[in-house]
C-alpha cells in the first residue's frame, strides 16, 4: 500500500470525459486518438495520463487541493490501460468506418470515468481485484482493508 | 449528423446520465429514511426538532480539513442553535459508514427536523448550499417530503439566533 493522490486521477477523468465528448461534438476522431495516447503514455509511466495539467499547472496555483489516501496504485494504472483499449478499439473502428461503434465505445469510456469520478467506483480496479483474487499473475495487490473492491478507499 | 444534432444527443446523453446520479441519491435516501430517527444509526445523540449536518470525515482527507470543516464550523457558528453536526469518523466508524452507503470522503447528509435524511452531498459541499438544503428541508417543501415523518411545529427559521 502506499500514497494515491486522488486529486490526480479525478483531474484525469475530468480531462478524458471533457475531450471525449469535445470529440464527439466535433465529430473530431483524431481527438479520441489523442486522448488514447496520452493514457497509453501515462499507463507506461504508471502514472495518469493528465497527470501534467494536474502537476503543473492546477496544484501549483491551488485550484485543485492534493488528496492524498493510501490506496494501491496498479489498479488505476490497470484501469486507465483498460480505457486505452477501449479507445485503441474505437480508433481502429473509425478507421474501418465504423463511425458508429467508435463512438459507442468512445462514451463507455466516458461512462466509465464518470462513474469513477462523481460515484468514486472505479470498474477498471475492480477487474484488477476480480483478477487478485483469481490469483493471477502479476495482479498482486488486494483492497485496502474494510474498502468495497473498486471503491475509493474512505 | 451535424454538430448541432451531435451537441444534442450528447447533452441527452449527459442528462441522462444526472438522472440516473439523482435517482441512485434518492434512492439512497430512501432506503435510509425507511428506519425511524431511533434506529437510524449515527444519530443517537441527536435532538429531534433541530435540523441536523451528518458529516462523514476521515484524519487524512485533506480537503475535509481545509474547506469543508471550517464551512460547517462557520455555518455551526451563524446558525448556533438552530443546527446540528454531527461529525463521524468513516475509518473509526466504518460499518457506519457502510450502512449509509458513503462512496467518497466528505459525505455530509441533511437530516430533517424530525431525524430523517433529506438530502446527501457527495465530495465538499459550500456553505451556500447546505444553507439552502436546510432552508429547503425546513421550509416543508410538500414535493420533497417524501412520506417521511414531520414533527409538529418543527419548521424553523434558518435565521441566524
Amino acid at each position: 500500500m502506499s500514497k494515491v493522490d486522488h486529486s490526480a486521477l479525478r483531474v484525469n477523468q475530468a480531462f478524458i470525459i471533457g475531450l471525449l465528448i469535445a470529440a464527439f461534438v466535433a465529430n473530431a476522431a483524431w481527438l479520441v486518438a489523442f486522448v488514447m495516447l496520452v493514457m497509453a503514455y501515462g499507463t507506461a509511466r504508471q502514472q495518469p495520463g493528465f497527470k501534467v495539467v494536474y502537476a503543473n499547472l492546477l496544484k501549483p496555483r491551488g485550484w485543485v487541493k492534493p488528496d492524498v489516501l493510501n490506496d494501491n496504485p496498479e489498479p488505476h494504472v490497470f484501469a486507465q490501460g483498460f480505457g486505452v483499449v477501449v479507445l485503441l478499439g474505437a480508433a481502429l473502428a473509425f478507421f474501418a468506418g465504423f463511425s458508429a461503434v467508435g463512438w459507442g465505445l468512445a462514451w463507455l469510456v466516458i461512462a466509465l470515468a464518470a462513474l469513477n469520478l462523481f460515484v468514486g467506483f472505479c470498474a477498471g480496479c475492480a477487474v484488477y481485484y476480480w483478477l487478485n483474487r483469481l490469483r493471477l499473475p502479476g495482479f498482486s495487490k488486494a483492497p485496502p482493508a474494510g474498502t468495497f473492491p473498486g471503491m475509493r478507499p474512505k | 449528423m451535424d454538430i448541432f444534432t451531435r451537441l444534442a444527443l450528447a447533452l441527452a446523453l449527459i442528462a441522462f446520465g444526472m438522472r440516473v446520479y439523482w435517482m441512485w441519491n434518492r434512492w439512497q435516501l430512501w432506503r435510509l429514511s425507511r428506519g425511524r430517527v431511533a434506529m437510524l444509526p449515527g444519530l443517537e445523540t441527536l435532538r429531534v426538532g433541530v435540523p441536523a449536518i451528518l458529516y462523514f470525515t476521515t484524519p487524512d482527507c485533506v480537503p475535509c480539513r481545509t474547506t469543508q470543516r471550517p464551512t460547517l464550523e462557520r455555518l455551526k457558528a451563524e446558525l448556533a442553535d438552530n443546527l446540528q453536526v454531527v461529525e463521524i469518523d468513516a475509518t473509526v466508524r466504518p460499518n457506519l459508514a457502510d450502512q449509509w452507503g458513503v462512496l467518497s470522503i466528505p459525505t455530509t447528509f441533511i437530516i430533517d427536523p424530525s431525524g430523517q435524511p433529506r438530502r446527501v452531498n457527495h465530495g465538499v459541499t459550500n456553505a451556500a448550499k447546505l444553507k439552502q438544503q436546510l432552508e429547503e428541508i425546513s421550509g416543508g417543501n410538500p414535493k420533497e417530503e417524501g412520506g417521511s415523518r414531520q414533527e409538529e411545529g418543527s419548521n424553523l427559521s434558518l435565521r441566524p439566533s
